[in-house]
């Protein structure tokens, strides 16, 4: 397989449309913009639509039209923009219509809005978050693939570094030949029966039940949790402290724990790579091993939440990160140095830092 | 000049009392009951004298009325 | 009750599933549904249409009608018509909408949405409930 060297945000929508995306609606916004741009030239040469609509609440109404009408559609921005989209996520989810979304982060400061979601009523997106631009790739294919699985959006967790940095990339087809067609799909009746695709309750005419449809889908959430789990650990056999990372830093706090493990420090690491369904089991099989999990996010404290919930005060939880910026406050900050990650590790290695 | 026959029916289950059809009838052949419906609403009942105008058909928002026309007596 | 010299000449739409609706007595937007159905079955073009409902009053409208329906958010019904015609081009895509939908909650997307190529259709039948209107 040819590989290719591609920006990071340029290697995100080639991956969509490589996934058979043939929809994009957004709006300009740092940094996920060279997404758009990327979009608006390679979209039509295979036949697709790209819109820049007036704003991301227009955009993601436009998704869901396209999506409604079972084409593979999707959506990028970045913290503020995703705010703005929140009512849309919410009953695309009760609507059970697929689509990805992706959330080029300014920093990490988006990992409840993405996990918890800020809109109404119970329901959750599938939440990916890869480190690198190839796993950003494998990840955007699968999320459009896990999507079209559960009739469930799904968001892909990005960011500023992952967004701009430069890297050879293989696109990878996936088998999709367990995904059934979008008979549900609001095409024209033709010679069918009509059908809805509503947020408000069952797709049937005349009797729409609304309250066996949300449980339905609130049902459906677990089995989403039992398949759907990913994560990487990596130099966990013997560490006595792991750190916990999701994201472009989890690439920083790698090279920080091998150089922790050059100067005799016997330290490991987990990586969340599916943030919802959060890795509950892996975090939990790393407290069992280790004096202390240290947890590095470039907010102030969201992820952290889960790691403590999954580990329920078997060992200390502490935090090794924090809100983090360059000027021009896109989350560059110098907190990813590695000397710093490597200091604030051995602060909990050596029992100096508190929980 | 003689008048076709006409009549309507009136899905009075249905009706939601909103005395639309009496207002609009020409005629004036519609009045409404004393009785209640079902949802306790009152409904239109039909004189004699229909023209088959259909707007009663035309003004009901619940779609309660069929129209029938023959030809010329 | 009709006798052999009698026909029907009007009834309900056929492409309305049912006269059962939450809307309220002596409301016109029933009316401007019934010159819709009645339009699309004229132009036979039923089974290519995507209606793009609203929110509000139009929510009771899914449920009976014989035409594939996108049900949209409050405001949102162009922006979705929008992405459907889009990827549908050959289908005809129209939003129903109330004052409240398409005039207070977002005009800018239904101006968008008139302006759009292909273009799609929006009708708004307003119960004239919102002074603005």
């Amino acid at each position: 397989m040819t590989k290719v060297l591609m920006e990071g945000s340029h290697a995100i929508a080639e991956a969509a449309i490589q996934a058979g995306c043939r929809f994009y609606a957004g709006y300009p916004i740092t940094p996920s913009t060279e997404i758009l741009e990327y979009m608006s030239h390679r979209l039509p040469q295979v036949g697709g639509v790209c819109m820049n609509a007036e704003s991301e609440l227009e955009a993601i109404n436009m998704v869901w039209g396209a999506a409604g009408c079972g084409v593979r559609a999707m959506i990028a921005s970045t913290g503020q923009g995703i705010s703005l989209m929140q009512e849309s996520f919410a009953e695309l989810a009760n609507a059970e219509i697929p689509c990805v979304i992706v959330n080029m982060m300014r920093g990490q400061g988006d990992y409840f809005q993405a996990t918890r979601g800020g809109g109404h009523g119970d329901y959750r997106h599938l939440v990916l978050a890869p480190h690198t631009v190839q796993e950003a790739v494998d990840l955007v294919m699968l999320a459009f693939h896990v999507a079209d699985r559960w009739r469930n959006p799904a968001l892909v967790l990005g960011d500023f570094v992952l967004g701009h940095t430069s890297e050879a990339v293989e696109f990878r087809p996936r088998d999709e030949s367990d995904l059934p067609p979008k008979t549900w799909a609001a095409t024209g009746k033709g010679s069918r029966a009509s059908l809805n695709v509503t947020p408000l309750g069952s797709p049937e005419k005349l009797d729409l039940k609304p309250g066996d449809h949300y449980q339905a889908i609130a049902a459906k959430l677990p089995r989403i949790a039992a398949a759907e789990t990913r994560a990487e650990t990596g130099l966990l056999d013997d560490a006595e402290v792991a750190v916990v990372a999701f994201g472009s830093p989890a690439r920083f706090v790698k090279y920080a724990v091998h150089a922790c493990r050059a100067q005799g420090m016997k330290v490991g690491w987990v990586r969340p790579i599916s943030l919802w369904p959060f890795p509950a089991e892996a975090v939990a099989a790393a407290a069992g091993c280790v004096r202390a999990l240290a947890v590095f996010e470039q907010n102030a404290g969201q992820m952290i939440d889960d790691v403590r919930l999954a580990v329920l005060g078997k060992v200390p939880v502490v935090p090794i990160g924090g809100i983090s910026h360059d000027p021009s406050g896109f989350g560059v900050g110098p907190a990813l140095a590695p000397a710093n990650i490597i200091a604030k590790i051995a602060e909990v290695y050596r029992g100096k830092a508190a929980a | 000049m003689p008048r076709q026959p006409a009549t309507v029916t009136i899905d009075i289950e249905t009706c939601k009392g909103c005395v639309l059809c009496v207002e609009v009838c020409p005629p004036r052949v519609l009045v409404m009951s004393e009785d209640t419906n079902r949802m306790g609403y009152r409904y239109p009942l039909l004189l004699d004298g229909c023209t088959g105008c259909e707007l009663c058909y035309k003004i009901c928002p619940d779609y309660c009325f069929e129209v029938y026309r023959g030809a010329a007596a | 009750m009709s006798t052999p010299e009698l026909k029907k000449v009007s009834a309900k739409p056929d492409l309305l599933l049912s006269t059962h609706h939450s809307l309220c007595p002596g409301c016109g937007e029933p009316l401007a549904l019934r010159v819709i159905l009645e339009l699309l079955a004229e132009l036979s073009v039923a089974e290519r249409t995507i209606c793009v409902c609203g929110i509000g009053c139009y929510t009771a409208f899914p449920g009976i009608i014989d035409i594939d329906v996108l049900q949209a958010l409050h405001g949102r019904a162009p922006s979705v018509a929008t992405g459907a015609k889009r990827v549908l081009p050959d289908r005809f895509v129209f939003t129903l909408q109330g004052d409240g939908d398409m005039v207070c909650r977002r005009s800018s997307t239904a101006r968008r949405g008139a302006r759009s190529s292909p273009p799609c259709c929006s009708t708004t039948a307003s119960s004239a409930r919102r002074a603005g209107t």
